[in-house]
């Protein structure tokens, strides 16, 4: 059976810009960011050609604003694009939209010391674990790999990540320092992952 | 009420749903490429009359089409993009139980009160909905507020802009109504109860 998973993470939104964690909340793309995801677009279509494709996207803002210009630039129908709730981003609970990393560390650091010791089983206040992600998107995942065809994913950082340390095998502190880039996005196939990286104009 | 100006006016893109012929209202649906297009052209656009100056204020509706178009427009302007202020009176009238409809699925599902309304557009609101005569009244004290301002840059909606246009060249209930709702440029609204329109 061939299957094939482009897995792409949204363009840069105007907190990412400014350093702020979103999580579960949302900001818009920036122009950078639209520039980005046409550029991924372009570079798809180039790939997929005439072939035919499903699109599985995370329902929030950013991934839907991303979603809509790769549909576009690859001639498919929005209205065939399947949201599913557990491409959404791991949330920090409590601490989604927080101004930055440094000030999360500046006021908060009994959580950030507990993080510390076992980064991969911590969660913020009301927040989500990686390791709770990875088991909500565990079965979305088993899913797609045994279905036939090429499946886009647009999802965001974290999620991606650990996507593709579920189909690689990866050790958790291997998940952490993986790449989550805008400007390329990852073929999953064979039981590898290739990087494509895309021109901006 | 007292006009200084200019305002630029402006409607976000194209989105998925202006493209299938659906009504939005409060509901929400991303630009389109076309659209993000349109935004980037809206960008330049203000910022050759703008002449590269920064505008004083920018406001913009807090729904994601709009917010979305904003952000474009505020990068290709220089503006910084956290000083924009989210105003929930400059959100689109909601259409109530039509938003997110198309023609043909109100007219199944909505035939009454569709007829009910196309006889007085103005003062009839949709089940659930709002009328254009109480979007209005919402609209009033921020625009008196923005109308003493100069250089603002607003994004917001189509009937909504329409509205402002209305409230700003004092026109009758049915010259608004007939107003347009452009994406390929935006208004400038002047002194002197005046509007021009800027191709984008």
């Amino acid at each position: 059976m061939k299957n094939n998973i482009y897995l792409i993470r949204h363009g840069q939104t105007t907190w990412n810009r400014a350093g702020r964690l979103q999580g579960q909340a949302d900001s818009p793309l920036t122009l950078l960011g639209t520039q980005q995801v046409e550029a991924i677009g372009k570079k798809l279509k180039e790939i997929i050609g005439t072939k035919k494709y499903s699109v599985w996207s995370s329902p929030l803002g950013r991934t839907k604003q991303t979603t809509s210009i790769i549909c576009d630039e690859t001639n498919f129908n929005y209205e065939n694009v399947v949201f599913d709730k557990r491409l959404v981003e791991i949330t920090l609970g409590d601490r989604d939209g927080y101004k930055s990393w440094k000030a999360l560390f500046k006021d908060f650091p009994k959580d950030m010391a507990r993080r510390e010791k076992d980064p991969w089983n911590f969660s913020h206040p009301n927040g989500e674990s990686s390791q709770m992600v990875w088991e909500r998107v565990r079965p979305f995942i088993e899913k797609i790999v045994n279905l036939e065809g090429i499946h886009v994913v647009v999802t965001h950082g974290v999620v991606s990540k650990i996507i593709r340390g579920m189909y690689l095998n990866l050790s958790p502190e291997e998940i952490f320092s993986l790449d989550r880039p805008q400007n390329a996005f990852h073929k999953l196939q064979n039981g590898k992952v290739e990087k494509i990286e895309v021109e901006l104009p | 009420m007292k006009k200084l100006g200019p305002i630029y006016l402006i409607r976000h893109g194209e989105t998925v749903w202006n493209r299938a012929a659906r009504l939005q209202g409060h509901k929400d649906t991303p630009l389109t490429l076309k659209g993000i297009k349109q935004a980037r052209s809206l960008g330049f656009a203000l910022r050759k009359v703008l002449k590269n100056k920064t505008p004083s204020f920018f406001y913009s509706s807090p729904i994601g089409r709009a917010k979305q178009t904003a952000t474009i427009i505020s990068d290709i302007i220089d503006f910084d993009v956290e000083k924009m202020e989210y105003k929930s009176s400059l959100k689109e009238i909601t259409f109530g139980d039509w938003d997110g409809l198309n023609m043909q699925e109100i007219l199944a599902q909505y035939k009454t009160s569709w007829e009910k309304r196309k006889s007085d557009r103005w003062n009839t609101s949709p089940p659930n909905g709002e009328s254009f005569q109480e979007a209005k009244q919402r609209i009033t004290p921020i625009l008196n507020e923005i109308a003493i301002q100069q250089d603002v840059v607003i994004v917001a909606h189509g009937s909504l802009n329409k509205i402002i246009r209305g409230c700003w060249c004092s026109l009758s209930d049915s010259e608004t109504l007939a107003l347009d709702e452009p994406q390929d440029g935006f208004y400038c609204l002047v002194n002197g109860n005046r509007e021009y329109f800027v191709s984008a």
